[in-house]
Parts: structure tokens; C-alpha cells; sequence
């Protein structure tokens, strides 16, 4: 199971990059945290303009897990060019927060194993 | 586009679990007891006898192989067996359970049975057990898996076995489809990248095409069939008013009687996965539910097109899906694609086939909702050409043969619709 949940990680990590690309990220860092009992992403960039719908995203991700849907369809993650797969990111994640001073962005996201 | 508006604030009532499902055993329930308006209790029980022994590959209608009571009773059976199951595997009532279980409904007119379902759900379970993961994480698949279910009636009844022997080598070849379909279902998505809804009807279609080839191999063959009734329209489509008008008041309820949001919901591609009950919350995703059951029912009545088993499971299964992608917005253009193509091509548009590739031809509707009334237009046209096409290849014991078709449309044309749009927005900034 842990090799799949590393998986589950490089797929969320795709889709939060692709998300932070489609915005126009200028620089992109990514830290990984791979323990017992949790998967912890922070990316953290400097942003060119405004993010318009990163609260809702966010927002989204907080959301309740839908085990059934991650299952089925987490092999679309990273796959999108319109982000809608943030749907299905919010339904494989529990937490998730940004901090945001100025143009740097850091978004921390949870996955409890 | 704005994807993600995700509300569930004030004016909109939450709406829990338990209440989600008393709705599903209702309208299971319903569907039950509406078997009582078409035939008495002895014809409903002998009507369930012929359907749980037929070979139900397509197009089997049970309304014209057994009768219409055992036929609804068929569904609402099914219905609260899939209900049984997602309860008991801890699932949620979410737009992908939503989709699952219209599916469920609707192919119990005309396939699915529990003889037949039950080995391929076990063959879920027990992959499920061996790679020891909870049920609800494979309950997807074990529905869908189902779309082959005539496959283990074919080889129970059909393949010239002694009755027992026959049901042994059926069920074994179930469970086996039940225990690969998770594994293959999850990873063709990526063949066409989720804009083919129905991406369990892309992967039954795919393993029908391996079981097919080695039956024909042996010196078997399983051809489709077409036992269709047509003489229920009215009755049928009573039926249809009460439920889709009580999904729309239950849904206006939960939304106090508004349809704040919903022009939000019709912006959405709905490409995979696009959970309306998450974004949008469960009273407008039951409004959108109704609208397009309303929808799906007018596409059929206005081309002339009849109201019976097949048909219904079409209806229903775009119902189920329009908690999970599917709107008006993204459909219509669908439904004109496959219309003018059956308005010009050698079939006959009224008949039951050719409505069933316009109603299950939605599959496609997030290539609408993604590039346009045009490139949908095209997509419904190219996929009536396709799915006519491809039954041969898995000789109708896959019921999703529009999915089956859907996921090389969807690979073949989201690509160059991608390409166009690239090009035409590259033209634009330069202007």
C-alpha cells in the first residue's frame, strides 16, 4: 500500500504544479513529507499576478475524502489543462491552507494516511 | 473559467447521509411498487424467472422479453441491492455513487440481473480483499464491472453446458472480469484523458473484446439481438413525470425554492471528475438531475423515438450522470451531432438503437463543455458513425457500448480540438 500512497503523492504533487503553472507561477518549489501516518506537500513560488479562485480551491481541498472517487480516478491527476481535476484533488487530500505576503505563495497540503 | 464555486452557505440546506439515502430507497422502492400498475404479482414473479435465465445481451428490452412489471421490478431490485452495497461498504452519496447507481437502475431494464451481476461484484470484492483495500475504494468498479454481465448469462445458458456446469464456468469467468476490471478501469482514463463519461463502458468494452475472442476462438459465437418493445409509451412515460417532478421539488426544496448557482453549473466542462454534489451541493445537483431527465425524455418523444427498456436505461443513466458532468449546456449539442447524422445516414433515426446512441452518446457531452457547441456537434456526429460500428467486436455482451465507443471518440477527437483551439487563441494574442 505505501508504494501506492507514493504515487498518490507524485499525482497530487502534478496537479498542484499544474494548477500553480496555469497561474503563472515564476518560480515553483516543492518540499515533501512522507511519513507513517501522513502525506505533507508545501509548494512555494513567486506569483506574477493575482490567483482568482485560489480560496475556493483551497476551500475545495478541505473538503470531506471520497474514497470511491480517488480509487477510480486518480490517474486523471496531472492530466488536465483546465484544472478541473482540482475536484478530484479535493476528494483525496483533508487539509489544506495557503499563506500568501505579497507575490510569495506557500500552499501546505495533508493527506492522512 | 471559474471552476470551483463551491457553495453550500446559507440558503442552501445541507443535506445528510442518511437523508440522501432514504431518497435512494424511495425511488427504489417506487420503482418496485410501479411493476403493481403493469402486471399482477404471479405475471411480475414468472416475468423475473424468464429475465434471470435469458442470455440479455444487446439489445434484450425485459419489458418485451418478460413483461413491464417484472421489468421495473427487475430495476428497483438492482436499485436496492446497489443501495445495500454502498451503505454496507461505507461509501458516500457523492455525484460518482449518484452516476453508479442511475447506471445500475437503468441497465436492470435491459441486461442486468442479480444472476448475472453477482459474480462480477464478488470478483470486486475479492479483489478488494486481496490487495487489502475497503470495499467502498472498488465499489465503482463493481458496478460498472456489470456492464458484462451478459457475458456470464451468455456462458451459463447460451454455450450449450449442462445447466450446473454452465452456471460454474459463468460465475468463474464473472469473478475473474470482476477482479481485472478495477485494475484496467482506473488506468484507461488516460486513453481519453476524461472526456469520455462513461469510462467503465470504454473498459467493459475492452475486456469483452479479450472474452469474445477467445469464445470465438473455441468455435462459439455470441451475436447481438434485438427484442424490443414499443407498446408501453404512455404508462412509461407517466412514470418518468413523477419521478424526474419529485427529483425537481425535492432539489428546489433543498435549494429554498431557487436556482441560485445553477447558470455557475452550466459553465462546467464537465470532464472527469466533475462532482456537482461537492461544487454545487446536493439540492441543485437534484434540480440539474430532473432538468435533464426532462431533457433526455423530450429528445425521445420529439424524434419519434419509443419509451421502453433500453430507452429508460438511457434516460436513467443520464440522470445519474448529471450529478457527475453532465448539463443541458454540454448535451444538447450531443444529442444535434447524432440526430443529424441519423438524419442523413442509412439508419432508421425513430429506431430504439439509434436513440440509444443519441441518449448514451452524452458520454461525450464534456468535449462540448470543453471546446464548444461546434466540436460537439461533430463529436455526436462521429460518435453515431462509431458506436453502429463496433457491437461485432464484443457481440453485445458489453451493455456500455456507447462508452465502449465514447473512449476512442473522446482520444481521437479531444486532441485536435485541443490543437485547433491552441492555434486559434495563438492567432488572437498576435491580433
Amino acid at each position: 500500500m505505501r508504494r501506492r500512497e507514493k504515487y498518490k503523492a507524485r499525482k497530487m504533487i502534478d496537479e498542484l504544479t499544474g494548477y500553480l503553472l496555469r497561474n503563472n507561477i515564476q518560480s515553483l518549489s516543492i518540499y515533501l513529507d512522507f511519513d507513517e501516518d501522513r502525506i505533507r506537500i508545501s509548494l512555494w513560488g513567486q506569483l506574477t499576478e493575482k490567483i482568482p479562485d485560489l480560496d475556493d480551491v483551497i476551500r475545495l481541498m478541505n473538503s470531506k475524502r471520497v474514497p470511491e472517487m480517488e480509487e477510480y480516478y486518480e490517474h486523471l491527476l496531472g492530466t488536465g489543462t483546465d484544472g478541473d481535476d482540482m475536484n478530484l484533488l479535493g476528494a483525496m487530500v483533508d487539509e489544506a491552507s495557503y499563506n500568501l505576503r505579497e507575490d510569495r505563495l506557500e500552499i501546505k497540503v495533508i493527506r492522512y494516511l | 473559467m471559474g471552476l470551483i464555486s463551491k457553495i453550500k452557505e446559507s440558503k442552501t440546506r445541507i443535506v445528510s447521509e442518511e437523508e440522501k439515502m432514504t431518497l435512494l430507497f424511495l425511488f427504489a422502492l417506487g420503482l418496485m411498487l410501479t411493476s403493481l400498475l403493469f402486471n399482477s404479482p404471479a405475471e411480475i414473479y414468472k416475468g423475473v424467472g424468464i429475465i434471470l435465465t435469458s442470455k440479455s445481451n444487446l439489445i434484450t428490452d425485459y419489458m418485451a422479453l418478460a413483461n413491464p412489471g417484472a421489468a421495473f421490478f427487475n430495476a428497483g431490485f438492482i436499485s436496492m441491492m446497489s443501495l445495500l452495497l454502498i451503505k454496507r461498504s461505507g461509501a458516500h452519496i457523492s455525484g460518482a455513487t449518484l452516476a453508479a447507481f442511475f447506471t445500475m437502475t437503468g441497465f436492470a431494464f435491459f441486461g442486468k440481473n442479480l444472476f448475472n451481476s453477482i459474480p462480477i461484484t464478488l470478483g470486486t470484492y475479492i479483489y478488494s480483499r486481496l490487495v487489502k483495500a475497503r470495499f467502498n475504494t472498488v465499489i465503482l468498479s463493481a458496478f460498472y464491472g456489470t456492464g458484462l454481465s451478459p457475458f456470464v448469462s451468455e456462458l451459463a445458458f447460451a454455450m450449450g453446458f449442462e445447466p450446473i456446469q454452465g452456471i460454474i464456468v459463468a460465475y468463474i469467468s464473472g469473478i475473474l472480469i470482476g477482479m481485472v476490471f478495477p485494475l484496467l478501469s482506473s488506468r484507461f482514463l488516460s486513453f481519453h484523458q476524461g472526456y469520455n463519461l462513461y469510462n467503465g463502458g470504454f473498459t467493459a468494452g475492452i475486456i469483452g473484446m479479450f472474452s469474445l475472442g477467445i469464445v470465438r476462438m473455441f468455435g462459439y459465437d455470441i451475436s447481438s439481438v434485438d427484442i424490443i418493445s414499443t407498446e408501453y409509451n404512455i404508462n412509461i412515460l407517466i412514470v418518468l413525470i413523477v419521478i424526474f417532478t419529485a427529483l425537481l421539488l425535492i432539489g428546489l426544496y433543498q435549494q429554498s425554492w431557487s436556482l441560485r448557482e445553477y447558470d455557475k453549473l452550466l459553465k462546467e466542462t464537465g470532464r472527469l471528475v466533475t462532482d456537482f454534489t461537492s461544487l454545487y451541493g446536493f439540492g441543485l445537483t437534484l434540480i440539474n438531475m430532473a432538468f435533464m431527465g426532462f431533457l433526455a425524455t423530450a429528445y425521445v418523444l420529439v424524434t419519434g423515438g419509443s419509451l421502453n427498456g433500453p430507452i429508460l436505461g438511457g434516460i436513467f443513466t443520464i440522470v445519474g450522470f448529471s450529478a457527475f458532468g453532465k448539463h443541458p449546456k454540454n448535451t444538447i449539442p450531443i444529442f444535434i451531432g447524432v440526430y443529424l447524422a441519423l438524419l442523413l445516414n442509412i439508419y432508421d433515426p425513430n429506431s430504439t438503437s439509434s436513440t440509444l446512441g443519441a441518449l448514451f452518446g452524452t458520454t461525450l457531452a464534456p468535449i462540448a463543455g470543453r471546446y464548444g457547441v461546434i466540436p460537439g456537434i461533430i463529436t455526436g456526429f462521429m460518435h453515431a458513425g462509431m458506436v453502429t460500428n463496433i457491437t461485432y467486436l464484443h457481440g453485445g455482451v458489453n451493455l456500455y457500448n456507447n462508452g465502449f465507443s465514447g473512449g476512442f471518440i473522446a482520444a481521437s477527437l479531444a486532441p485536435i480540438f485541443e490543437r485547433i483551439e491552441e492555434v486559434i487563441n495563438e492567432k488572437k494574442r498576435k491580433v
